[in-house]
């Protein structure tokens, strides 16, 4: 891993610099190096107890950081596509070992299996590999088919996945096994960083501002944790930009290739291609060309699980409850856990892009236009967040149309928001580079972020995240600032463009029109002059706005602070399965490993002699549980029986004497306790 | 739970640097990155909990902070040149220079005596002047000449109080000399440093550090790590001042360490219980009332006799140990002691309060199984001085 890291630290330079940016470059490494050393050094004598892996890798990380950041600010550099290629090719390489740390998780083993199904056996059935799992690089044994997978008439045991994923990695599997089959998805991955320069680039995007993005978006959450996993979306990601490249070159078999690769990696991206063969269908050729691109994968599917439409169905596409597109599409932005904001703040600005539609660049418009279908049947599911996957799975291949959104608005924001953001997503990298597993979260409403915190402080900073898989108020507070954001930044944007349009007005006086002398004409008392529109941004205005973008981190350090002097008050309500409970006995509920377990309402079960403990406020509160046989819970000296619910949930109030930290302990009995809401 | 230190109690003085630090770069692409310091240390404070790691973390932020305002400062030197302001150190620079003194020397701030303080801080930056002065020919570049105010400033001693003329004291010396090669100067001190007492070398050496900024600038790369690696330690910036060694001199304990807590008095002699089977002994000791001896001097002897009955003698000398306390800001520049050569590097306080035990190890082996140890105090101690056996360990072999 070392030697690794030591490759990448001298490659990337080479690659990406010359002159005397090179020599600096180096020079800061080594700097750097004798920085870390003497801070090694110091800790020995100092007994710092760091865990020395997350040390090293958050060093690594911070020391490829040094050759990126010359790459985004030198001045002497080389940098091309092709270039932009070999780096990600580089870093994802040595994320590979990393992301490896733990055995593959989710999809991934099941898309293993199949290759190797394809590759030691030449089909698909996979009754034989689920009996010898010992063998098997997925490392679990644990494995078993998932619900749903279809079996065919003489007991074959299909995977439900679509087969194009291990077709393209089979050749990697072949050669070098489970890292062979990472690097074919590394090399999609690279592929993918040089198409977003090239499409950057012919979108009108500075040379520039490219070369600061790309780091943060080749190396940044969610396309680095993507690129080295085998899951389809960033081959898909790379098809999809292919496709809208395509279309906006007119250059059809390029399109038509990607398109239909694109629906043979997932049924679900048919949603994409339809929408982008409507945009382009003009002859009846072109008409036949796509009713295959689109018959051809259904084919496969039909032949290989019975049904055309794999897993899914057409009742997927029609409306739900409008609570279910609210819980979606802002989960997809806002969601701790979930969200693009704390999962990818970077791709936030494309948020911020979609309200400026109409000046947006045509590519971005094509791409998102395009997604809308997808989106609309993504987020009234009740997996929008992605179920047992990385984070922002669903959406990570719209993330090249994202990231020109993003290169727009990145030109517009300031210096501080632009280093909050790079600093969040450095952060990010570290933590999913260090910890691979805890990319996956079991869903439970909190993420990383809540969780250590919570554990720390023993306080409910998770309350703090807005949850929309368990939704709560600060996803309700989160959402309205979102739609007050967005209608800022239309109102912003449609005034500044008429503003731009209207030459030299700037606030509402009248002015008189200007003569050939260059003296104003003078007007008289009834005549009105040119009216300057009272309603564009005056200067004084955009200057305070400017400042104010460029204490950005202290505003973020003021939001810390906040939630940081809140965060350890207590919390209205009290989930009683969250880290913030110190649980002394009993069991989550659902179990830990339960598939699809955001369904459920959570809780913690409590039998005789299992205790909670965590801070209340003083006061009634009420609390949700659910007994079959009924339960004697003490609080502080006081007895309070719950009676039986049977499968239904019930309510109970109780009264606490004081604030602070309160054990909850069943007496006799057990139940469900779910959560405690002060009143 | 998160433990509240002086550090932690500071924080809003350190934030208020960091800002002084963008102040410092206004004008250049990077304040937004140096204002990036405060949510991370926020982010420090609220995350971890180990005392160490986390006073670790505020070094490391605030030294990053620092080390890009004054690089970009010195960048922006030609921005920066005020008609009549003197010797071509432009207002950043005294303003990181001020920065840089008050984060090592004055937290925590309530030891700080200001008049004192306020004249080590005119010295520095009258310093900061007369280097730059000197330095006129060379190219442009002022971040050399602020690490050697930085480090005169922070092995600085108060008391005495007269020593916070120091820097003042070099400033003259710079600005007379600034015709005589400096290295020739550099050198004398280095010298005096060899011969004078531990406590003496530290402030030699940082004077010949300032008389060698034109010839360090020549390894800058080298030098600014070393420099922000150093300026990180600055929670403890009573260690960088008077035992940075340490980080040589430290040997931790790694085997079976017994708390013994035994002080002698003159002759007085203690017996060790010695475990079965162990050849190799280690004492850790350190004196009370010694601080005035000076390094080399005997205050006692380790006696290990085996089962044979052979008895393997050691001298204990100050150099093996010192006095507990004599790292201590108020008695650091009258003691004559030497750091130990085997440190168990335990650091006490805070800030420019810093201080690391005098303790010391020493070793001792026997040819055979040891069968008793023995602390023998020296008979020519002091009236009112001892010598206290901490502990002992017997390393797994």
């Amino acid at each position: 891993m070392t030697l690794l890291f030591i490759v990448a630290a001298i490659g990337i330079p080479l690659v990406a610099l010359r002159g005397r940016s090179l020599r600096r470059c180096f020079e800061s490494q080594l700097g750097a190096l004798i920085v870390f050393a003497g801070l090694a050094a110091f800790g020995r004598v100092l007994r710092i107890d760091v865990d020395p892996y997350l040390t090293f890798v958050a060093a690594g990380v911070l020391f490829l950081a040094i050759p990126l950041g010359f790459l985004a600010f030198a001045d002497e550099i080389r940098w091309s596509a092709n270039r932009a290629f070999v780096i990600a090719a580089i870093g994802y390489a040595l994320m590979i070992p990393l992301q490896l740390r733990t055995p593959i998780d989710g999809d991934e083993p099941y898309y293993l299996l199949m290759t190797e199904s394809l590759v030691r056996d030449h089909d698909l059935d996979l009754t034989n590999q689920y009996r010898d799992l010992a063998h098997s690089d997925t490392g679990r044994p644990d494995l078993l088919p998932q619900p749903g997978d279809p079996r065919g008439p003489h007991g074959e045991q299909y995977s439900r996945h679509e087969p194009f994923l291990p077709i393209l990695v089979t050749p990697g599997y072949a050669l070098g096994g489970l890292p062979g089959a990472l690097a074919v998805i590394a090399l999609f991955g690279a592929l993918l960083a040089r198409s977003t320069i090239r499409f950057l680039e012919d979108e009108g995007i500075s040379d520039a501002t490219i070369r600061v993005l790309f780091p943060l978006i080749a190396f940044g959450p969610p396309i680095v944790f993507y690129a080295t996993r085998i899951w389809p979306e960033v081959p898909a990601a790379f098809c999809f930009l292919e496709a809208v490249r395509g279309i906006r070159q007119r250059r059809p078999p390029r399109w038509i290739a990607a398109i239909f690769a694109l629906v043979l990696l997932k049924i679900r991206f048919g949603l994409l291609a339809v929408v982008l063969l409507i945009r382009v269908l003009r002859t009846k050729r072109q008409l036949a060309i796509a009713a295959a691109v689109v018959a051809v994968p259904l084919v496969i599917a039909w032949l290989i699980s019975g049904n055309a439409m794999n897993t899914h169905s057409i009742r997927e596409l029609l409306p739900s409850g409008a609570i279910f597109y609210w819980l979606g599409l802002f989960g997809l932005i806002l969601d701790g856990a979930a969200g693009i904001v704390f999962q990818a703040p970077l791709y936030a600005l494309a948020i911020l892009a979609l309200p400026r539609w109409r000046s947006m660049p045509d590519g971005f418009r094509l791409g998102m236009s395009a997604s809308l279908l997808y989106i609309l049947y993504l987020i009234p599911r009740s997996e929008w967040h992605g179920g047992w996957s990385p984070p922002l799975r669903y959406i990570v291949v719209l993330m090249p149309i994202l990231a020109l959104g993003v290169a727009v608005m990145w030109e517009r924001i300031g210096a501080g928001t632009r280093a909050v953001i790079a600093m969040w997503t450095l952060m990010l990298v570290i933590h999913g580079a260090a910890f691979p597993w805890r990319l996956f979260h079991l869903a439970t409403g909190e993420n990383f972020i809540g969780e250590s915190l919570s554990t720390i402080w023993q306080s409910d900073f998770s309350r703090l995240m807005p949850s929309f898989i368990r939704p709560n108020f600060a996803a309700v507070v989160g959402s309205v600032l979102l739609v007050a954001a967005m209608l800022t930044t239309v109102i912003l944007s449609r005034r500044s463009r008429e503003s731009r349009s209207d030459g030299t007005a700037q606030d509402g006086r009248r002015t008189p029109p200007m003569l050939a002398s260059g003296k104003p004409a003078a007007l008289p008392g009834s005549k009105e002059g040119v009216l300057r529109p009272s309603f564009g941004v005056p200067r004084f205005a955009l200057q305070r706005l400017r400042r104010l973008r460029m204490t950005a981190p202290l505003l973020f350090a003021a939001l810390l602070l906040a939630a940081f002097t809140y965060g350890r008050r207590p919390a209205d309500r009290v989930e009683f399965e969250d880290t913030h409970v110190a649980h002394n006995g009993g069991e989550m509920f659902p179990a830990e490993w339960t598939v699809a377990r955001f369904l459920y309402q959570g809780g913690w079960i409590v039998h005789r002699g299992d205790s909670l403990s965590f801070l209340a406020k003083a006061g009634r509160s009420t609390v949700r549980y659910q007994s079959q046989t009924g339960a004697t819970i003490e609080v502080r000296g006081q007895a309070f029986v719950f009676p039986p619910t049977g499968s239904n949930y019930g309510y109970l109030p109780i009264n606490l004497a004081t604030t602070g930290r309160t054990t909850l302990r069943c007496v006799d009995g057990s139940a469900n306790l779910d959560w405690m809401r002060h009143e | 739970m998160l433990t509240t230190t002086p550090i932690d109690a500071h924080l809003p003085l350190v934030i208020a640097l960091v800002l002084a630090c963008a102040w410092a770069a206004r004008g250049t692409r990077w304040p937004a990155i140096i204002q990036c310091a405060v949510p991370l240390l926020i982010a420090a404070m609220m995350t971890i909990a180990d005392e160490r790691t986390r006073l670790m973390a505020y070094g490391i932020i605030v030294a990053a902070a620092f080390a890009v305002a004054a690089a970009a400062s010195a960048h922006e030197t030609e921005r920066w040149r005020l008609a009549g302001w003197p010797g071509g150190v432009s207002p950043p620079m005294v303003v990181l220079a001020i920065i840089g003194v008050v984060l090592l020397r004055w937290i925590p701030l309530g030891d700080v005596h200001v008049v004192k303080e306020l004249i080590v801080v005119i010295g520095s930056l009258a310093l900061l002047f007369a280097i730059r002065r000197r330095d006129a020919a060379e190219p442009a570049g002022g971040t050399p000449a602020l690490l050697g105010v930085l480090v005169l400033a922070a092995v600085t001693p108060i008391p005495p109080g007269k020593m916070a003329l120091l820097p003042l004291t070099v400033a003259v010396l710079v600005f007379v000399t600034r015709r005589v090669p400096q290295v020739a100067i550099a050198a004398f001190f280095l010298i005096c440093a060899f011969f004078a007492r531990y406590s003496l070398a530290t402030v030699y050496i940082a004077v010949a550090i300032v008389f060698l900024m034109p010839m360090l600038n020549r390894v800058k790369p080298l030098i600014y790590a070393a420099s922000v690696a150093i300026f990180a330690l600055w929670p403890w910036s009573g260690i960088i001042a008077r035992a940075l060694p340490i980080v040589r001199n430290y040997e931790a304990a790694g085997g079976d360490v017994r708390p013994v807590g035994v002080a002698l008095a003159s002759s007085e002699a203690s017996a060790i219980d010695v475990l079965p089977h162990v050849r190799h002994a280690v004492v850790s000791m350190s004196g009370g009332q010694m601080a005035r001896l000076r390094g080399g001097r005997v205050v006692g002897t380790i006696e290990a006799t085996d089962a044979r009955g052979r008895m393997t003698t050691r001298p204990i000398t100050i150099g093996d140990v010192a006095d507990f306390g004599f790292a201590r800001r108020e008695q650091f520049f009258a003691s004559r002691n030497p750091l130990p050569r085997f440190s168990p590097g335990e650091i006490r306080g805070y800030g420019a309060n810093a201080w690391v035990w005098g303790g010391g190890r020493t070793a001792i082996s026997s040819a055979a199984e040891m069968k008793t140890l023995r602390v023998v105090a020296a008979p020519n101690l002091p009236h009112d001085a001892h010598l206290q056996i901490d502990s002992v360990e017997f390393p797994a072999r």
